[in-house]
């Protein structure tokens, strides 16, 4: 063993905090290595001197009564904890509030019910037949996508995949492998199919595409 | 751990265990019984880590009423001794936190934060809080435990919520920052 490798153990080992087989190296390496061995002894003489001064430096008693005021306080028999008690100890020492804390404290959580309302709202276009667990089947049948107009149907197309691939990152091919096509009815309207996304709050989309005309789409929310 | 504690421990843990149910169950009475018991230990605990007699009354108090509070989460599979001895340990270091940032003088791992002034003079300064005043709170906590206190390596990590590496880590810190404040102190 090394100097530098006893030294970094040296003090674990004044505690008796070494696995065995380290102190017996640990051990063999003082044996011969007096700089170690002083140093050692050194930090067996700090720590008899803190364990001295723990034993001379001791607090003044608590209060007889410490544990009487200690469940007044909590059965709230005590109304402020700034009053001070007999004996002049007065069991809370006034600490500010911190009013920057507070309000921080007050914002974050308003934050975060507004964010969780917001979460509980459909996600709904408008004008699409938005409706729980939609199936492709009463998609074509709804009255909202039977009157849909060609125009309006392009319109929220191009909505919902601006939702879906906002950055037009995916291709055809990779929107096709992220929304699997799970169901599919044929109308003479044209064609709906229903789609699954990994958004929890928007599990089934579908999509109308017409035969001869502009594609018509739709999404459903569950 | 000091042996008059040990003993008084090892009588509390027989009555203790039956105190705590009742206390759990809101028994007032049972809850003062218990605080009775382990405040002694409590304040020795917290006067050695934060240094402060006062200070160290008013982590006794805080954490007691914690106690109060948290006590139903209790579970028997833990001895109580130690879980409340986590319970004061934190307690302090949060209490410690709390007025470092109070003073504007935040503790870092290692910071030194004595008036260095205070060690000249000649007789080495036996105030316990001068001699580990250097030490982080969890070096602190962590020494105070094991060298001080005598609990096992084992129990200090139990206590500090951490592993027996993460203590040993603690105490090679703060035996060595002890060895150098009291070795400048001698040379002064």
């Amino acid at each position: 063993m090394t100097c530098k490798t006893a030294q970094r153990l040296l003090p674990l080992s004044v505690g008796g905090d070494l696995p065995e087989r380290l102190a017996a190296r640990l051990s063999d390496h003082l044996g011969h290595c007096e700089a170690c061995a002083s140093e050692r002894r050194a930090l067996e003489a700090a720590q008899r001197l803190a364990r001295r001064a723990a034993s001379v430096d001791r607090p003044p008693p608590l209060p007889t009564d410490f544990a009487a005021r200690v469940r007044a306080e909590v059965a709230g028999t005590l109304r402020t904890r700034t009053t001070p008690l007999a004996g002049g100890w007065t069991p809370f020492r006034g600490r500010p509030l911190m009013p920057w804390a507070v309000a921080a404290a007050l914002l974050v959580a308003g934050l975060g019910l507004l964010n969780g309302y917001l979460r509980l709202q459909p996600k709904t276009a408008p004008g699409s037949v938005a409706q729980q667990g939609v199936s492709a089947k009463e998609a074509v049948a709804s009255d909202e996508m039977k009157e849909e107009s060609p125009e309006g149907a392009a319109a929220r197309l191009a909505g919902l995949m601006s939702r879906l691939n906002p950055r037009r990152e995916m291709t055809d091919e990779e929107l096709d492998a992220k929304y699997p096509v799970v169901e599919s009815v044929s109308r003479p309207q044209g064609t709906a199919m229903v789609y699954h996304t990994r958004d929890p709050r928007v599990t089934v989309v579908w999509v109308l595409e017409p035969v001869a005309s502009a594609p018509a789409k739709g999404e459903g929310v569950q | 751990m000091d042996l008059a504690l040990r003993i008084a421990d090892c009588v509390m843990s027989e009555q203790g265990e039956d105190l705590v149910v009742r206390a759990q169950d809101g028994d007032l009475a049972a809850f003062e019984r218990l605080v009775r018991q382990y405040q002694e230990m409590a304040y020795a605990i917290a006067y050695q880590v934060v240094g402060d007699a006062d200070d160290a009354r008013d982590v006794c108090q805080e954490c007691f009423i914690k106690l109060h509070r948290v006590i139903g989460q209790y579970r028997p599979r833990h001895k109580f001794s130690t879980w409340l001895y986590r319970l004061i340990v934190n307690t302090a270091i949060d209490f410690q936190r709390r007025e470092a940032r109070a003073r504007h003088a935040p503790l870092r791992e290692g910071e030194e934060v004595a008036d260095e002034r205070a060690w000249g003079g000649g007789d080495l300064d036996l105030s316990l809080d001068r001699v580990l005043s250097g030490l982080s709170p969890k070096q602190r906590s962590a020494f105070v435990l094991r060298d001080l206190q005598g609990f096992s390596l084992e129990e200090v990590a139990q206590i500090l919520g951490c592993s027996a590496i993460t203590v040993r880590v603690h105490l090679h810190h703060a035996r060595r920052q002890v060895r150098e404040r009291l070795k400048r102190e001698a040379e002064m």
